[in-house]
């Protein structure tokens, strides 16, 4: 039986179609949920993809998202050690629901940015990332107005510290992120939140690479040997 | 168009709505009375081809690329809103012309854009430029669309009158094609999307189909206000309802709102329409009807669904305000309910 692997729609989501697809080009079975319901489906690991939730921005991205009733099983499930991805949009759902450390704020330089973007993966010990090698770079696209990562200096201490950062911006950092953070994860390393777009990058007809595949192979070989 | 001409069509005194319906109809942007002559060239002077679906007088037009498979793009201006309110107008351009493309069945997957400004080193395309570029790529963005490319060129006759035009392409599965018809007697009428405010009122005719001066009075609420996320919501229910088969015809609200969707899906049909304008959900309470005619607030559709019970089951799944009409009338075209 193939792995199974969440989608959640919010009203406002965009990229729920993208990110299922791009489970399903790494071998996985996707499985939409709604951001109504509170049940998961049997599902073995959760992507929150990215968009707009509730009209993002009526309110601060992500606030109103972590108060919908999938978002209890979800908080649930990744505390008991469950795989969660969140991007762009996903990723400020994760903070805004303290299972990430941080916060994403406005572009320091206030416009919106759209381009393939160079990162290198710094951890390779979460449940996303493991088929990267360490120092890996990688090219993923962004597209954000509010992706600028922050967090008090002792947080960004404690999270290098311990190897949560998960992916930091190379070839000039795009908006303003803390440190070039462009991913983190929790100290458990099964929940991972990102700015760039992996669901983007899977196919060589669409994608400015195929490196985005990576993060779905990780958690899918992850959950097979499981 | 005045109040004896309108009143001698009707036959009798025109009310105070049919004035204002009059206005925005007669507006060269929803009656085309002096450019219908040359757009009228496309239809005639177009090559036949068994793969377009859909030809001109739709909202869009068709073209099988497949067996299964069909796209629709078209490319509408926004110049004189994205003048006086360059984000908003640009926006809303986007908003517009995005809705086209749903109301034919589609899913909208991209989105270009085609500019022209004055001199670059004028001090009004300092003013004008950067609210365009911001409002086109926001508006896209925020509905998940990307711009796949776009032109722009400055030139000192565009002062004072930049172009500004948004191209939207969709891919339906060609059994989806909608069409605005409105038929079917006893059919419901239901209005779907934002809620309508005050913004972009008479924007048809006192914007789109006027020229400017520094005497005149402020056009800026003429323009319409963007909701990206309603118009994304209005997109995932009418796209269920289509796949569903709920959807006799749809029609989008444009520049002219209500007044342009209901009178001219009626006429198309060849039928009547009892609306009832009090019961439209009004963002501000205390609005004439006679604005609610004629508000375009683009993030709306109108749509004659065959189960009402199931539409409201579709529009409640996404948060998508909407309010549903008495039985379609098959009197007099001319009949009214207000």
């Amino acid at each position: 039986m193939s792995t199974r692997i969440g989608v959640v729609t919010f009203p406002g989501s965009l990229d729920d179609r993208d990110a299922a697809r791009a489970v399903k080009l790494a071998g996985g079975e996707p499985v939409s949920l709604w951001h109504g319901d509170s049940g998961l489906k049997d599902v073995d690991a959760v992507v929150l993809p990215g968009g707009f939730s509730y009209g993002g921005y009526y309110l601060r991205a992500g606030a109103i998202a972590r108060f919908a009733p999938i978002m209890e099983s979800i908080i649930a499930g990744a505390r008991a050690g469950m795989p969660v991805l969140g991007i762009c949009n996903g990723f400020q759902v994760l903070c805004e629901s303290h299972l990430l450390p941080g916060a994403l704020t406005r572009n320091a330089h206030l416009h919106f940015r759209n381009r393939a973007q160079s990162m290198i993966v710094e951890s390779t010990e979460t449940a996303w990332t493991s088929d990267f090698a360490a120092g890996q770079k990688i090219v993923i696209p962004i597209k954000n107005i509010d992706g600028r990562f922050v967090a008090d200096d002792r947080t960004l201490d404690d999270i290098e510290s311990h190897g949560q950062v998960v992916f930091r911006y190379t070839n000039g950092n795009p908006n303003g992120s803390m440190r070039d953070i462009a991913g983190v994860s929790n100290a458990a390393g099964n929940v991972v939140g990102m700015m760039p777009h992996p669901e983007h990058a899977v196919e060589e007809l669409t994608g400015a690479s195929v490196d985005g595949l990576g993060l779905f192979t990780s958690v899918l070989r992850k959950l097979v040997a499981a | 168009m005045n109040t004896a001409r309108s009143g001698k069509i009707l036959g009798r005194r025109p009310t105070q709505t049919e004035l204002a319906m009059y206005s925005v109809m007669w507006s060269e942007h929803c009656s085309y009375k002096s450019s219908k002559v040359h757009l009228r060239q496309f239809g005639e002077k177009a090559p036949k081809s068994d793969r377009m679906l859909v030809g001109m007088g739709e909202n869009a037009g068709v073209v099988q690329v497949s067996d299964t498979l069909a796209i629709t793009f078209k490319i509408e201006s926004h110049n004189h809103p994205s003048y006086v309110e360059p984000y908003q107008g640009a926006a809303t351009g986007v908003g517009g012309i995005v809705r086209d493309i749903l109301t034919m069945g589609a899913r909208p997957i991209a989105v270009m854009d085609s500019l022209r400004f004055g001199a670059a080193d004028h001090p009004d395309t300092a003013r004008v430029l950067p609210g365009v570029v911001a409002g086109v790529g926001g508006y896209g963005n925020c509905l998940g669309l990307p711009n796949i490319g776009g032109e722009v060129v400055f030139d000192p006759c565009y002062q004072g009158n930049p172009l500004v035009n948004a191209l939207c392409v969709g891919v339906m599965p060609t059994d989806r094609i909608q069409l605005s018809a409105a038929t079917g007697v006893g059919n419901l009428v239901v209005l779907l999307g934002a809620k309508t405010g005050r913004d972009g009122i008479g924007g048809v005719s006192v914007l789109a189909s006027a020229t400017f001066d520094d005497d005149g009075p402020a056009r800026r609420p003429s323009v319409q206000v963007g909701d990206p996320f309603a118009e994304k919501l209005l997109i995932e229910s009418c796209l269920e309802l289509y796949d569903r088969k709920l959807v006799t015809g749809i029609q989008d609200l444009g520049g002219a709102g209500l007044t342009c969707a209901t009178t001219e899906t009626a006429a198309m049909g060849k039928s009547g329409m009892r609306v009832y304008l009090e019961r439209v959900p009004l963002r501000c309470a205390s609005r004439a009807w006679r604005r609610t005619r004629s508000s375009p607030a683009s993030r709306r559709s109108g749509c004659w669904p065959s189960s009402r019970r199931k539409t409201s089951v579709r529009c409640w799944r996404w948060p998508t305000s909407g309010v549903c009409w008495r039985p379609r009338s098959a009197r007099s075209p001319r009949a009214t309910g207000w």
